[in-house]
């Protein structure tokens, strides 16, 4: 026989032969049909899901670099020292309340040309300086009275003084550092007292009487080496009382505790890795499982650390829900049925039995809905853009959530695709979980008064580890996209230098 | 307990334009019917390729969805029975294909390749036919039905497979012998 005619006898019979299909085929391709596509791209796919973190750390970073050198690229500073502290001595307020004083020991500074400047007017800068104390002075003696009007009437000249001055980063500076808190603050008195009046100028040597001091020029020294040089020879020294709200500091560090409560709604995605069964098994495990949407909730304080930099750590509840149905052959009936038939012909009767069999397939359903529960502490290093006297206020984080007790509820298959729990005893389908997560978020709070502020903090959140390990030859992890709702009480105002 | 009795009736009432079109405009009941028609004789084409009941499921299962999300490529032009076909054997390849399947040029020493002719396996029924194929190893089963019975030449396996055309009609020789021997002993088995 020839090859071709051996070949041609499989393909006439084979071609279009027909095999029976399972029942619940359709329903499978439906339900695979229905799986929406990921809401973002990179939770498909793990690879990408650590690329999508690495790029929000580095925006984090990024962030925390520009805040750090807000300042930075500032031009020479105009400063004429000898002509400001002159105007000052010839006002008898600020010599009463010792707020600017010259040293006995200080250098000859007047009209250097060390401090001239190459891009702003001697004049307006200190123009502004005197402005500035005269008003505080001025507030000082009325705020017991008439605190409201106080605080309108400063507000008005600190802004005619900031509008005054023509370099846009010593504007900013002013405004972020003395201004916004002068022209914000309900306790303005106290503020500017805080702020601004202890500034003394000390002598042109640097020596200070008041070894608790620390010079703006040390400040500086953080934000531009041309402001640090500039500001560092004139040496203003900041009391160790003062109250001066300047976020980027990094000596500042708010002592307050901060707690959070909080809570969201999650989409979770699996991704499930073979360590030694077989592909078959995971496919019938996949479209037995769904991912629902499930939640977390928990509490957590917040502590400054450094500069604007908090850490978080508390406790939550995490949960994963996941929807397991399947179907399964559970019975099979057969019944026989038997016709006789007698047909009568004149040679007598005959009987004629049909007998036939048909079989009757039961399937069993199965559905329960999955539950991965989790205890976790998430330690968080958090940016904040902190300003007291701003109502907003932004921040970006970062860190990682330990998995410290789990427990879960439902079903799954085993690898003869028999139902089994999920639990880690027993019989359970899993031997061990630990999991450890990044997290990356992003949120945005609103002060409501002194201490409470609402907070909403969408966030990312990427499975490092695995969290489960099956007995049945696979581990799988979760990765996580939602967004929190929470409320931040704060204990105590306090801050340190 | 739910009992499931399968209902292929009224599925030839519609013309296979009508429920591409109908399918394309996602109406799901049409979609039921394209796969009712012709579910069962792409069943037979996963059982061809794959190593048992629960892949080859798993390949009819992926092959559909495949064709319904890609049912917008079809130009109407030839079969459409080819064209769903075509997309049912790729799938069934590529599964097979994760399973990182070597072919080799050389002689297998483990299958013995007998020196034997037989008649024409025409009194062999369907189910046995479908049987001894999936008795073959993986290597040979694949080109012999990708050859004998999808009617591909050894270039375009070659392609598909990315072998060289010699090693795909090695391949098939080895494995009509194997058939034959197979054959041979069905034959001894009944006398």
């Amino acid at each position: 026989m020839k090859d071709k005619q051996f070949d041609n006898v499989f393909k006439e019979k084979l071609q279009s032969y027909s095999s029976p299909v399972p029942e619940d085929m359709w329903e499978r391709i439906a339900q695979d049909k229905r799986k929406k596509k990921p809401l973002v791209f990179w939770f498909t796919n793990t690879s990408y899901g650590l690329y999508g973190f690495l790029a929000i750390t580095i925006i984090i970073a990024g962030v925390f670099a520009w805040n750090h050198n807000s300042i930075n690229g500032l031009d020479t500073i105009s400063l004429n020292t000898g002509t400001s502290i002159n105007k000052f001595k010839t006002n008898p307020l600020n010599e009463t309340n010792n707020i600017i004083h010259k040293q006995a020991k200080s250098q000859p500074i007047v009209n250097s040309p060390v401090y001239k400047t190459d891009i702003t007017s001697n004049s307006v800068v200190n123009k502004n300086s005197i402005n500035i104390k005269s008003e505080i002075t001025n507030v000082s003696v009325t705020e017991n009275d008439a605190p409201t009007t106080a605080t309108e009437s400063k507000q008005v000249n600190i802004n005619s003084i900031l509008s005054s001055t023509k370099n846009k980063q010593i504007k900013s500076y002013l405004n972020k550092y003395i201004g916004n808190k002068a022209v914000k603050d309900n306790n303005l008195h106290t503020e500017i007292q805080n702020s601004i009046l202890p500034v003394s100028i000390n002598s042109f040597e640097g020596e200070n009487d008041n070894s608790d001091t620390r010079s703006l020029g040390q400040i500086a020294l953080q934000r531009s080496d041309k402001f640090k040089m500039a500001l560092s020879k004139l040496n203003v020294t900041l009391k160790k009382t003062n109250h001066f709200d300047c976020p980027g500091e990094k000596s500042r560090i708010n002592k307050s505790w901060y707690v959070e409560i909080y809570g969201s709604p999650e989409f979770n995605f699996k991704t499930v890795t073979n360590i030694g069964t077989t592909s078959n098994y995971l496919k019938k495990k996949d479209s037995a499982e769904s991912m629902l949407m499930g939640f977390n909730f928990g509490v957590r304080l917040m502590k400054n650390i450094f500069s604007n930099i908090y850490i978080k750590t508390g406790v939550q509840l995490t949960q994963y829900n996941e929807k397991f149905s399947v179907q399964r052959e559970d019975e099979h009936k057969t019944t026989t049925v038997v016709t006789n038939k007698i047909i009568s012909l004149p040679q007598g009767d005959t009987t004629i039995s049909d007998t036939s069999v048909y079989t009757q397939v039961g399937y069993k359903y199965t559905k329960t809905i999955n539950q991965y529960r989790n205890i976790e502490v998430p330690i968080i290093l958090c940016l904040r853009s902190e300003n007291v006297d701003d109502i907003w206020c932004w921040s970006v984080s970062g860190g990682v959530i330990l998995n410290a007790y789990s427990w879960n509820n439902g079903s799954t298959i085993d690898t003869s695709l028999g139902i089994v729990p999920i639990s880690t005893k027993g019989s359970g389908a899993y031997s061990s979980e630990f999991g450890l997560s990044l997290m990356a978020a992003a949120s945005i709070e609103r002060k409501l008064n002194d201490n409470w502020a609402l907070f909403t903090e969408p966030y990312f959140r990427y499975g490092l580890s695995n969290k489960i390990i099956s007995k049945f030859g696979f581990e799988q992890k979760f990765n996580s996209l939602g967004i929190s709702l929470g409320i931040r009480y704060k204990f105590g105002n306090r801050q340190q230098y | 307990m739910k009992l499931s009795i399968s209902n292929n009736s009224l599925n030839d009432n519609f013309s296979e334009k009508e429920i591409v079109i109908a399918c394309l405009k996602g109406d799901v009941k049409y979609q039921k019917i394209l796969f009712e028609r012709y579910s069962p004789k792409f069943m037979t084409v996963c059982l061809r390729y794959a190593t048992d009941q629960m892949q080859a499921e798993d390949m009819l299962q992926d092959a559909f969805i495949r064709i319904f999300n890609h049912l917008d490529q079809f130009k109407f032009e030839g079969s459409f029975e080819g064209w769903m076909r075509r997309i049912v054997v790729n799938v069934a390849l590529k599964a097979i294909k994760t399973n990182r399947l070597s072919y080799s040029t050389d002689d297998d020493a483990g299958v013995q390749i007998p020196d034997t002719s037989t008649d024409a396996p025409s009194h062999l029924s369907e189910s046995e036919l479908l049987r001894l194929i999936k008795q073959l190893p993986t290597g040979y089963r694949i080109i012999f039905n990708l050859h004998a019975i999808e009617g591909f030449s050894h270039d375009e396996i070659g392609d598909m497979l990315k072998i060289k055309a010699s090693t795909s009609r090695s391949q098939l020789v080895k494995a009509r012998k194997m058939l034959q021997q197979q054959i041979i002993n069905l034959q001894k088995i009944a006398v």
